[in-house]
């Protein structure tokens, strides 16, 4: 945590929203996305970083410093989303089908043109679609991971400390997720073999 | 040797440089010489950079608009709340611990208990109260309980040095006695002035039941609103007393336990009643006996922390050396909806005033801190429904 974070913090722990909001910009978009993996769509996924970062703003000033802030962070984020998942599964309210349906619909929308090149667009398209619907098909535990590891970049370390669990168990949850993403994934080998092959 | 399955497991941990040097070494070794899992290791490289590819998504305009106006809101009342709250914490944990107290000493002093009828049921209507602590220690409940340890021990407890053989039965609260406590609680219904003696809240509620009938049977029902409390003893030698504990202390501040302050206030309140109702009623306790309780600490947990307490104490003491007692739930829902018909009609009192032309100033800001204050009380009991209070007490040998 740098000088100017450790101001931050403090400023924020006596209750400045301003400051606040400028020690958790950097983390946003990543809790987002974070959240978007866990969740599955867009709308709840802002709803529940909203949520997260509320309760980080009145639970800061009891912040030890023990643990990372990015840590802490994740750790609320994570364990609000899967808050409402077990809400979710006690109203059966979205069924899967409407959640992809909604999603893909909302990802057209989001994704900034420029990140995608005009001469493979609609690869591209397909290709997200592919990955969304793979990923969204692991269980839950195995998303969280996944999402901790290889968009976060948090060490097994880290992530063991976000869900406090043992690392075996973290490595032993990335290596399922991943065999059972290259499960899904290598039968669509055909739809993007030739742009993606190495 | 490993088998190929033994390496294929190791294969992230490979690819994300989280092997040690050892088995770094191993997995090289066996990739150079093993072509299926070479290749399986090439696939799973090839696969991550595939959904690792896909881009993130940007964050809805409205994002930080929205969050700024939600911060906003939540940094007016906080900056509201935290003048009263301290005061009402105070008020919630003494009185639990006074409850608890009281409940343990009643049965210590030997069937007492049922015939102080309302005494005990005074108590237990106290007791009722104490999710409200449960509710300011989870207070911005879950963000919290995630967050470091919020570690706040005060050395409160009571170490009365050496006790007295028997002592410890009455702390034993099994089955029996714990439905003795329990069912004090419900003999308590009806009967709930929330009364502090320090001035915080003074409310007399009687007369209000058929009030509080009725909006019970108009207002929306709330979900139930339960809490638990469990007592346990831990005998060890009388050397041991204070090592153990401070070894309690440190296990409770590692799982978020936080210990319930003004436990000495609180008992001595609680030994002055217990002898006075010894003198009114002829028993021949006297203070100085009831001065040598032995060491009591009382925690207030979330319950998974709560469990990992629990586990962590068996670890390092020795599961023999402690006895659970049961758990005693209590329903808060009655005192919830009493305590939201009280909120109502002062609601409605202030706005008799305010229509009035010469309403007193004074009234209106007294109602209005009173309704603030008692709204407070309903949100913290409702915030904490996975709160435990354990009361430990250590027995010398």
């Amino acid at each position: 945590m740098g000088q100017n974070e450790q101001y931050l913090l403090k400023k924020a722990k006596a209750g400045d929203v301003a400051a606040f909001e400028e020690l958790v910009e950097n983390y946003q978009k990543k809790l987002f996305n974070l959240a978007y993996r866990i969740v599955g769509n867009p709308e709840d996924a802002a709803d529940m970083v909203q949520e997260a970062l509320i309760r980080i703003f009145r639970s800061i000033a009891k912040f030890k410093e023990q643990s990372s802030f990015s840590t802490w962070i994740y750790r609320i984020t994570t364990n609000v989303c899967l808050d409402e998942l077990r809400k979710r599964k006690n109203k059966k309210e979205f069924s899967l089908d409407q959640e992809i349906h909604g999603e893909d619909g909302d990802m057209k929308r989001q994704i900034k043109s420029d990140d995608i090149l005009p001469d493979n667009a609609a690869e591209r398209e397909e290709l997200r679609e592919i990955v969304n619907s793979a990923i969204n098909s692991l269980p839950e535990d195995q998303r969280v991971v996944i999402s901790l590891r290889d968009i976060q970049g948090l060490t097994y370390t880290e992530i063991s400390q976000v869900l406090d669990c043992p690392e075996g168990t973290v490595k032993s949850r990335i290596n399922r997720a991943r065999n059972a993403l290259k499960n899904v994934l290598s039968q669509k080998r055909e739809l993007f073999f030739e742009e993606y092959v190495r | 040797m490993i088998s190929c399955l033994g390496f294929r497991e190791n294969m992230s941990a490979y690819i994300d440089d989280e092997l040690n040097e050892v088995e770094r070494l191993s997995f090289e070794e066996h990739i150079r010489d093993c072509r299926d899992c070479e290749r399986e290791l090439d696939e799973m490289t090839r696969i991550i950079g595939i959904y690792t590819s896909v881009p993130q998504l940007e964050l809805p305009a409205d994002f930080h608009a929205e969050l700024h106006d939600k911060l906003l809101t939540v940094a007016d009342r906080k900056a509201k709340k935290d003048s009263s709250i301290q005061k009402t914490k105070n008020f919630f944990f003494s009185k639990t611990f006074a409850s608890i107290a009281a409940a343990a000493l009643l049965i210590f002093l030997g069937g007492t208990f049922v015939r102080f009828g309302l005494f005990s049921s005074k108590m237990a209507a106290d007791s009722a109260m104490a999710p409200a602590a449960k509710g300011m220690a989870t207070e911005e409940a879950d963000a919290e309980a995630e967050a470091d340890s919020f570690s706040m021990a005060q050395a409160a407890s009571e170490d009365a040095g050496e006790s007295k053989a028997d002592m410890s039965e009455p702390l034993h609260m099994d089955d029996g006695s714990a439905g003795d406590y329990n069912s004090a609680g419900d003999d308590a219904v009806g009967f709930r002035s929330i009364d502090n003696g320090s001035g915080t809240v003074e409310v007399d509620r009687s007369g209000t039941i058929e009030g509080r009938k009725a909006a019970l049977s108009m207002a929306e029902m709330p979900k139930s609103e339960m809490f638990y409390n469990r007592m346990a003893t831990i005998t060890v030698t009388a050397d041991e007393l204070a090592d153990v504990a401070e070894k309690v202390r440190l296990i409770a501040i590692e799982n978020n336990g936080e210990e319930i302050e003004e436990a000495q206030q609180a008992l001595s309140d609680t030994l002055k009643g217990a002898e006075e109702i010894a003198i009114q009623d002829n028993e021949a306790v006297s203070y100085s006996t009831v001065e040598q309780i032995p060491t009591q600490i009382v925690f207030v947990f979330s319950q998974t922390q709560y469990e990992r307490f629990v586990n962590d104490l068996g670890d390092t003491l020795g599961a023999a050396n402690i006895h659970m007692g049961a758990f005693v739930s209590e329903d808060m829902t009655d005192t919830v909806n009493s305590m939201i018909e009280e909120s109502e009609q002062i609601g409605l009192q202030l706005q008799e005033l305010q229509n009035k032309e010469k309403a007193g100033t004074d009234e209106i800001a007294m109602l209005k801190q009173l309704k603030e204050e008692i709204d407070g009380q309903v949100e913290m009991v409702r915030l904490g429904s996975d709160f435990v209070t354990v009361t430990l007490t250590i027995n010398p040998k």
